[in-house]
């Protein structure tokens, strides 16, 4: 399950999580849950915010608010090699 | 079956955080606590009995964990003690209102030796959200005995005690239902277990051993290891090397289980503002409809804008400008020609042609806001990345280009999270195509003066920046990024009901800035124009700025602008809205009857004035974003190459958009 939400990720672009839990057949919640996982496991980056020091350096930082309209998550190398992985 | 000695049950209460776990402990131990620490730990132990009919319980509550891998000393304390003390039963307390998460407990307990039962607790929460979760058919599932309770309220705690009395005296045979690897590694796991079997500590089952190990697990891995003949371990060594995805698949079973049983159980999917989400999103992100969705509301933005904001703005024009124009003409009418000129002609004529945007930013801004706040931007944002990927300009650079929207300076920051230096550079270069508000601002306001329908031309002109867009990353994706591959998750926030406050007070903060800009830069350019298009002689078409102008006056020929436009569109580097207060200097809106927009219509062909918008918006950004691309980019070379590539595109955008347009008989 978790390989092929890798697979279903790395054929590129952006995924919503809603197509991702309807790809994969599963509730959004379960998905959120592997999302998780995948992080913990270095996986899958999470792309907001607090993970980097952008914000905190932008002058018109104080009357923007794109930045906490939506969370991100980016594939990192170990998980695009999970992806690739064949069945042996 | 479980052995117990004589009458007492001896039970661990296992769960993940915030699960209702200590409401359940307290429920059954009520006043019979023990509080010390784990042996060896620093972590707080928690044990109590209870005595019901014949039967005392011993319970122990294990710490809040969400797994029982070795990530933690808690996760640690609680597989050890399962396994080591042999409980006569292990009570998993799950959140049916978050059932996924937490039956990721339920999958890790299952492989072990001790009889599970699972609590099925908040089963009122889970209600309240329209979940319904049927208790007989998990336990149908899951193979294991499910009680239903809402531990809050006191619900299910007598038939929990029951089933645990069941469990442990009537010696039925306790098959859960586990979770199983990903079936193309069934045969590694069977060999593991081969190599291992025989030298596993009797406590530890041999099969849940050979799944640690194929997950990674640090403790389990260096338990084993010293046990194992060389070959053996050296074969097991190998597969781990070989498999670097036995983690996932160990993992994803786990995942594979949840969803077997969340399937089966869940009688009722959510309802309410998730289910009204999904349905707005089958439109909103769907491929193609997402696509005419956007442009609907874009096209609505801005008719809405115009609609509204342009009366108004002439409105403005004919009460404020015309009228303050008229106050200082009279108060100044002994003070010198030089000084009624700056005020009237400068002052006012630049800063008050800005001012009179005011209306239109306030509608323009408090649309933007409202997308916002409802939600919508992250779909519009998420609709275009689809776009922008088929036409080959990967997701990366996405999130930083939306920035741009509100204002290039964030955009060209947010490239920060592209670590790949040239895909950074090359958004830091795209990024100033995405137009800003300011910009918007401009068009916003110029649009009307020359066409009938603004609301079709600004939506028009927004696609062309994004086709340019689009376009210059696809050539620059070519030949400097050679198509390297991105992939995104993109968590679309629910829909709601707008927020007038957050949105009064982001509109509000915007029209501050807008303000401030219109007190300072903009006031200081208009000064600065004005000057410079009196001196020496008084009369513009002599002056030192008509001079400057006409240098470029040539380029301008081409898309049919006048010196005057020409110099507008440059004064627009200082800051976008500068456009605007140049050519009030320069057309006089001060002194003469008529507002900006009238002014321009009866001087500009429309096909010039389509080449002056179209190069606006593709011209080079304003000072502070280039500082910016300065300071990220860290290279004066990419700076000026930036200034000059959107120069040369934003020039032959015009010319050509002139041509075109003259070719249509405009």
């Amino acid at each position: 399950m978790l390989q092929e939400l890798l697979r279903l990720v790395s054929s590129g672009g952006v995924h919503s999580l809603r197509q991702l839990a309807q790809r994969l057949g599963v509730s959004q919640p379960l998905v959120e849950s592997m999302l998780d996982e995948l992080v913990r496991r270095g996986y899958l980056r999470p792309m907001d915010r607090s993970s980097h020091d952008v914000c905190d350096s932008c002058p018109t930082a104080s009357n923007c608010s794109s930045c906490h309209s939506a969370r991100v998550w980016a594939l990192t190398e170990a998980g695009i090699r999970i992806a690739q992985s064949q069945s042996h | 079956m479980a052995e117990h000695e004589g009458n007492t049950i001896r039970v661990a209460l296992a769960g993940q955080p915030n699960v209702g776990k200590s409401t359940v402990f307290n429920l059954l131990t009520g006043l019979n606590q023990r509080v010390g620490n784990w042996p060896g730990k620093t972590v707080e132990q928690k044990a109590g009995t209870c005595n019901v009919d014949s039967w005392t319980f011993q319970v122990v509550d294990l710490p809040g964990t969400y797994s029982l891998s070795a990530n933690s000393p808690e996760e640690l304390i609680a597989r050890e003690y399962i396994i080591k003390e042999k409980p006569d039963v292990v009570v998993a307390i799950v959140n049916a209102a978050t059932l996924e998460r937490s039956l990721y407990l339920v999958a890790e307990l299952l492989p072990l030796p001790t009889p599970v039962i699972v609590g099925l607790n908040m089963i009122d929460v889970a209600e309240q959200q329209g979940l319904t979760i049927d208790p007989r058919v998990l336990e149908a599932a899951m193979g294991v005995p499910v009680v239903p309770m809402v531990a809050a309220r006191g619900q299910g705690i007598h038939d929990l005690l029951a089933r645990i009395e069941e469990v442990t005296c009537d010696g039925a045979e306790y098959t859960p239902n586990t979770p199983n690897i990903r079936a193309d590694h069934v045969d590694v796991l069977e060999r593991i277990e081969e190599l291992i079997g025989g030298n596993v500590p009797a406590e530890y089952p041999t099969t849940w051993v050979a799944l640690k190990i194929l997950e990674g697990d640090q403790q389990i891995t260096d338990m084993i290891h010293p046990r194992l003949p060389q070959e053996a371990w050296s074969e097991v060594y190998q597969i781990i090397q070989q498999h670097e995805d036995t983690c996932v698949a160990v993992a994803g079973g786990r995942y594979a289980w949840i969803a077997r049983m969340v399937r089966a159980a869940v009688v009722k999917p959510r309802i309410g503002p998730i289910s009204l989400t999904d349905r707005l999103d089958r439109w909103a992100t769907h491929p193609v409809w997402g696509l005419l969705v956007l442009v609907s509301i874009l096209a609505l933005s801005f008719a809405l804008t115009y609609a509204i904001g342009s009366p108004l703005q002439e409105l403005l024009h004919r009460y404020l400008v015309q009228n303050l124009a008229d106050l200082a003409v009279r108060a100044l009418d002994t003070a010198p020609t030089w000084l009624t000129g700056l005020l009237v002609d400068g002052v006012i004529g630049g800063v008050g042609a800005v001012l009179t945007f005011f209306p239109i930013l306030v509608i323009f801004f408090a649309v933007l806001g409202i997308l916002e706040d409802i939600g919508y931007m992250a779909r519009a944002a998420y609709v275009m990345d689809r776009f922008m990927h088929l036409m080959g300009l990967h997701g990366k650079s996405f999130l930083p280009l939306f920035l741009g929207f509100g204002c290039n300076v964030p955009a060209v920051m947010g490239t920060r999270v592209i670590e790949s230096q040239r895909a950074r550079l090359l958004t830091i270069i795209v990024s100033p195509l995405v137009p800003c508000t300011a910009r918007m601002g401009v068009i916003a306001f110029l649009a009307p003066a020359f066409f009938a329908a603004p609301a079709i031309v600004s939506w028009a002109l927004l696609a062309t920046n994004l086709a340019v867009l689009v376009g210059s990353g696809l050539l620059l994706n070519r030949f400097i990024l050679k198509g390297e591959q991105v992939a995104f998750i993109m968590e679309l926030p629910l829909y709601h009901l707008p927020n007038w406050h957050t949105i009064a007070i982001t509109v509000w903060h915007r029209l501050l800035s807008f303000l401030r800009r219109a007190g300072t830069v903009i006031l200081a350019v208009s000064i600065v124009i004005w000057m410079l298009s009196t001196f020496p002689g008084g009369d513009p078409e002599t002056s030192v700025l008509a001079s400057v102008g006409r240098l470029v006056e040539p380029v301008g020929m081409w898309m049919g602008l006048d010196w005057r436009m020409m110099l507008a569109l440059i004064s627009s580097f200082v800051a976008k809205e500068n456009a605007v207060a140049t050519m009030g200097v320069l057309f006089g809106v001060g002194e003469s009857g008529a507002g900006l927009p009238a002014i321009l219509r009866n001087t500009l062909s429309p096909s010039a004035g389509l080449a002056f918008l179209v190069t606006q918006m593709l011209f080079v950004p304003c000072v502070s974003t280039v500082a910016t691309i300065k300071q990220e980019s860290d290279s004066w070379g990419w700076t000026l190459f930036s200034v000059l590539f959107l120069l040369v595109v934003s020039l032959a955008g015009g010319v050509f958009a002139y041509q075109a347009a003259r070719l249509l008989g405009w």
